[in-house]
């Protein structure tokens, strides 16, 4: 099992946690969540080896598990820890189709996030524009303002993303079109890039001998009383 | 507990349990009747009560009627099949019983059919897996008396196969002890371990001057034993056995004139007398087991070695007197004893 | 006049959504507020929280969690208030703010920063400076609620168990578990028997007054030396090191509880008795509580300082000009008052001395095996005979997250009082400085035998002398040193009267314009080298503003994946990946 941290971002009210809920639990709840759970959510998905010809054996699926954090409306006032950056391997960068200046958001959202990683290169980044459900099937870029549609350009959000080196997609939460592409396609390219880090690694063998232990506090030594004074 | 979370059992939650156990209930008991006729009415040895052995051992592992069952079946139905299609996977039959042991490691059953497997197959490689297991096992759970059972028997079986091998598991053996009793002083199968494995670790050695040495290393390893921890009775086990063991004895009463076991143990006696005037000193009173090694010193001293009582008293009664008072749960028999 | 606060209407009878669940409360998995979030700054919340410094982000997570709407604000850009976690500009920024004036209770700040490596080999944000760093203790209050709150699956732990004594000019690690008592060949056997002793009779001391109670107002010294025979080594280690007391003077019940605190925690997690989060201590726990808090429903704003309270019309008015309407307390952390005159502030009367050194040197040798920090105590004394407190001192290495590759932390702190702590600081850094060189020197065969018996190096000290000559001390990459101060005093727990609430009747004050009338003031961080007594502290303002600590923290979190969540837990600093299959099983047979 590979384990990612995936982080959301974005102005309030794009929809970030509607996809993650989209995602997760597959359902869609217009009346709910502004924030999710109590830590973060987790949610594993199965992706097919890229690599066809490795020594894979009945070409196994790769369980890829994401350990998903939400802004949990520290965003809104832009007051995100640096503790929500760190070690992310992923972000998902949302902004909602129909609000005219929410794409120029998410981009200083991107802007922010490279600014707060260690190491932006091996960031998978993907650029979300949600709420695709509420333009209407004309797909009218000159409707009335009033009725919603699309505010923000597909061509625009596309452009930018491939200038900056992001994955793009458009979805909608609500009928959950497109969502589940997100996350695979993030996956997908996780698992490549580790399969490249894996790659150089075995080059210089060891090299990290320096290892140091963390502790799981959730599970305490089980060992007997023995060491000290029992 | 430490950041173990706490269930909350609502009414609900109880009451679901409860219907769940009742159901679980029948079944077992339904499984039981079926092995039960299998078993004894129908002397069904085949595949489908191999199976049935599994499931009901897998709920319950206690049930030594389905673990004999087990073992006939594998007798009388998979080794005298001579179709390769049903030949028995012992390495498979060796998985189930480690899957029951990582659940219930103190189920004396599971242990007696791993054994029975292993003495069955009798592959010297698989003894040797055997003894890589119980030394994980043993980093989990020090003291699974069980464990260490198992230990001394997984090399007893390594002897017989390579008697050539003997000494050198000896040495690793003891080794071993070494390392748990550091880790706990307290580990009374460690103890009991060391015990065992001294005498032959002795006769190993050529020459009287190496036993001897051996001999004075453990010595000082006791009384350092006596000294971090008079409380614990694993060592004090150990040193009884120690001081009346035979070949120890021998050797000792060899050296320094004759005088070399008198010796040691007067040096023990001094050691016991330092630390239970210490205890008396802080409690005010006697730690008991000094008074029952000093009784035992005193009785080699005064009944074995007929040490002439000039300048020793002989304080035997006074010592079992105390002992009435300090160790009340056993002080029937030390009255019998002063009778 | 003594009023009697009615108790707070719970978070079930507050939100109607929770009404029928059974108390504990069990929060959902999405635990998705029900109400979308306002566009604005809300208009009324219940509390307000000025400074996001621990103890107010643990209130401001348990508020949450009981059902107030908090409203948490910081002037400053971060998190932590007077606990952050600083980059070393950030730091800088800092101490040029103390020495302005801006930062109230903070005195003498001075910093170094190395112009010819930071910002050159390595960067400011490579490096985490906690203000107040910490170490928290495996059986603890705060463990405890890290645990249960969730809030340490936010962080990464990691332990630490080697404690080093400076006495009679060296450093001597503990000796502390009965392992290490039976096998240790140079303890004289009488010792071993009476430290044993010692250490079984703390565990469970309160059961045994007959041994301690003639000593309840003696110190501690005289009973380790009456009573166990311990000569004064062992019983500066023991009071110093695993009790870390501060002085001679500490009472013996109090200093038997602190050492129980030490040995108590051992095996829990492990075979040692504290851990450290990465990336920072408290800096980091403060910014955990803050995520806790806001997946409860706070809101957070940094950026913004309190800017006035109306105590009468509970308006209060923030520096962007917003205002909020507050149905209960507004809480105030002293450094953040928007009155630094003000005479509602308790009066901060001890003063602590803080000294933080980032050094290009490896430390290693101090540390455990595989661990990435050490703790050092000077007991009172040892510094020439100069210090009447002890010199207590946190190392972490790169592995902590908190420097680069090649650097360590150190972390000194004394409340030595008058004048001098600054000096003894200095003192007992270069007497680390000297240490560390001499230790790291280039070991020949000449220098270091191993004894073939035991194995331990035997050290020729001939040779040794020669390689002195030739020390280079490590360079100093920064070195901050500040004072600051608090109300609570060393070795104690928040007193619960500074919380009493600031003059609400007014009739003088309003008039002169006080903008703090009628908050509550949080209290400044202590001594205490561990979390402990941040809890309690956050719990007396909790039941100032709630009525009682019944509920703090009174949520179970509603589990689906408990097993997958706890046994993947991991740590991402090596690669966010690892096989975790097939390791569980590593005791089944190998064909």
């Amino acid at each position: 099992m590979l384990q990612y941290k995936l982080v959301l971002l974005g102005d309030s009210s794009v929809g970030k946690s509607s996809i993650v809920q989209r995602f997760v639990k597959d359902s869609f709840d217009e009346q709910r969540e502004s924030t999710i759970g109590a830590a973060f959510l987790s949610q594993t998905i199965k992706i097919k080896s890229p690599n066809k010809d490795n020594d894979q054996e009945n070409d196994e699926d790769i369980a890829i598990k994401f350990e998903i954090w939400d802004t949990a409306g520290q965003e809104r006032y832009r007051s995100l820890a640096p503790m929500y950056y760190r070690n992310a391997n992923a972000a998902v960068v949302v902004y909602d189709v129909t609000a005219k200046d929410s794409l120029n958001k998410a981009i200083t959202w991107v802007d922010e996030l490279k600014s707060k990683v260690d190491d932006e290169k091996k960031l998978v980044i993907s650029l979300v524009g949600n709420k695709i459900d509420l333009i209407s099937s004309t797909n009218d870029i000159n409707e009335s303002a009033n009725s919603p549609g699309r505010q923000v350009d597909l061509l625009d959000a596309e452009n930018f993303a491939k200038e900056h080196n992001l994955l793009f997609h458009e979805v909608s939460a609500k009928t959950g079109k497109g969502v589940r592409d997100v996350f695979y396609e993030i996956a997908t390219l996780l698992y490549k890039q580790k399969l490249e880090d894996d790659a150089l690694n075995k080059k210089d063998t060891n090299e990290n001998e320096d290892r140091s232990i963390n502790v799981a506090l959730s599970r305490p030594s089980t060992n007997d009383p023995t060491s000290c004074c029992s | 507990m430490h950041g173990i979370k706490r269930k909350n059992f609502t009414q609900e939650l109880i009451k679901q349990k409860k219907l769940k156990d009742q159901a679980k209930i029948k079944y077992y008991r339904e499984l039981n009747n079926q092995l039960l006729i299998a078993y004894k009415t129908n002397h069904k040895y085949d595949l489908e009560s191999f199976k049935l052995t599994s499931i009901i051992l897998d709920l319950n592992p206690e049930l030594n009627v389905a673990w004999n069952f087990r073992r006939k079946i594998i007798l009388n139905y998979f080794l005298q099949n001579t179709d390769s299609n049903v030949a028995f996977d012992w390495n498979q039959e060796l998985n189930f019983t480690m899957l029951q042991l990582k659940r219930y490691p103190k189920v004396y059953w599971i242990w007696n059919h791993r054994t029975w497997c292993l003495r069955y197959v009798n592959d010297i490689q698989m003894w040797q897996n055997e003894l890589h297991l119980v030394d994980k096992m043993l980093a989990v759970d020090a003291r699974n008396f069980h464990g260490w059972t198992y230990r001394r028997y997984v090399v007893s079986q390594l002897k017989k196969n390579e008697p050539s091998n003997s000494d050198l598991l000896n040495e690793t053996e003891f080794d071993y002890t070494t390392v748990k009793i550091n880790k706990d002083i307290s580990n009374f199968s460690a103890w009991h371990q060391r015990a065992s494995l001294f005498p032959g670790k002795l006769s190993q050695l050529q020459g009287y001057s190496a036993k001897l040495e051996l001999i004075k290393n453990e010595i000082s390893y006791l009384t350092n034993a006596i000294f971090t921890d008079a409380e614990d009775q694993s060592v004090w086990i150990y040193l009884k056995w120690f001081i009346t063991d035979a070949t120890i004895v021998g050797i000792l009463q060899t050296g320094e004139g004759g005088d070399g076991y008198l010796n040691v143990l007067k040096q023990f006696e001094d050691s016991i007398q330092i630390i239970n005037n210490d205890e008396i000193e802080f409690s005010g009173k006697d730690n008991n087991w000094c008074l029952k090694i000093l009784i035992v010193i005193q009785t080699i001293f005064f009944d074995k070695l007929q040490v002439e009582k000039g300048g020793r008293t002989d304080d035997r009664r006074i010592m079992l007197e105390k002992l009435v008072e300090v160790d009340p749960l056993r002080k029937n028999r030390y009255l019998y004893l002063l009778k | 006049m003594a009023v009697v606060k009615e108790r707070r209407a719970s978070m079930a009878e507050r939100k109607p959504s929770f009404i029928g669940k059974e108390s504990p409360m069990i929060i959902p998995h999405l635990a998705g507020m029900e109400d979308p979030l306002p566009e604005k700054t809300p208009e009324e919340v219940d509390v307000v929280i000025v400074g996001t410094g621990l103890i107010q982000s643990i209130l401001a997570a348990a508020l949450s969690w009981q059902g107030s709407h908090v409203l948490h604000i910081d002037k400053n850009e971060y998190y932590g208030d007077t606990t952050p976690t600083l980059t070393i500009e950030q730091l800088t920024q800092w101490v040029r703010n103390v020495n302005k004036g801006l930062i109230p209770f903070y005195t003498n700040a001075q910093i170094y920063v190395s112009s010819d490596k930071i910002g050159k080999n390595y960067a400011s944000r490579d490096f985490g400076i906690d203000l107040v760093p910490k170490v928290l203790f495996a059986q603890s209050d705060m463990l405890t609620l890290l645990v249960k709150s969730r809030v340490y699956q936010y962080m990464e732990f990691m332990p630490l168990s080697n404690f080093h004594t400076f006495e009679n000019d060296s450093f001597e690690k503990l000796t502390n578990t009965k392992q290490e008592i039976f096998t240790d060949q140079t303890i004289p056997l009488m010792t071993k028997r009476n430290l044993m002793r010692f250490l079984k009779f703390v565990l469970n001391w309160e059961n045994y007054p007959e041994i301690w109670e003639g000593y309840s107002n003696k110190s501690m010294a005289e009973f380790l030396s009456e009573k166990f025979k311990l000569n004064q080594t062992q019983s500066s280690e023991l009071i110093f090191s695993i009790g870390l007391c501060y002085n001679n003077d500490v009472a013996t019940p109090q200093c038997l509880q602190r050492i129980r605190r030490y040995l108590a925690s051992f095996d829990i997690y492990g075979a040692f008795p504290v851990l450290f989060s990465k990336y920072g201590s408290a800096g980091e726990i403060s910014q955990g509580f803050c995520r806790s808090a806001a997946v409860g429903g706070a809101t957070y704003k940094l950026n913004t300082a309190l800017e006035s309270y109306d105590p009468t019309t509970k308006i209060v008015k923030f520096s962007d000009g917003s205002k909020v309407h507050v149905s209960e307390r507004v809480v105030v952390s002293p450094t953040q008052t928007p009155d630094p005159k003000s005479k509602n502030i308790p009066k901060q009367n001890y003063k602590i001395h803080r000294l933080v050194v980032a050094i290009e040197k490896d430390c290693k040798q101090w540390f455990g095996e595989q661990e990435s920090a050490t703790v050092v105590v000077f007991p009172p004394g040892s510094l020439n005979g100069e210090n009447f407190e002890a010199v207590q001192a946190i190392i972490f290495g790169s592995n902590s997250e908190i420097c680069p590759q090649g650097t360590n932390l150190w972390y000194l702190t004394s409340v030595e009082k008058g004048e001098n702590g600054k000096r003894l600081l200095d003192l007992a850094l270069k007497t680390m400085l000297k240490s560390i060189s001499r230790e790291s020197i280039e070991v020949d065969d000449n220098v270091v035998k191993f004894d073939n018996k035991t194995g331990s190096p035997v050290i020729n000290e001939k040779y040794l002398k020669e390689e002195l000559n030739e020390l280079v001390e490590p360079k100093i990459l920064m070195k901050c040193y500040f004072e600051q101060y608090t109300s609570t005093c060393p070795f104690s727990i928040a007193q619960p009267e500074i919380f009493k609430t600031q003059k609400k009747d007014t009739t003088d004050d309003t008039t002169n314009g006080n903008k703090d009338n009628g908050v509550i003031y949080s209290p400044m961080p202590s001594s205490e080298i561990s979390y402990d007594g941040a809890i309690t502290a956050a719990k007396v303002l909790y039941e100032t503003i709630v009525g009682s600590d019944d509920d703090f923290f009174d949520v179970d979190f509603e589990d689906e994946d408990i097993t997958t969540t706890n046994n993947n837990r991991m740590s991402y600093s090596e690669s966010a990946i690892t096989d975790d299959e097939g390791e569980e099983d590593d005791i089944i047979m190998k064909n």
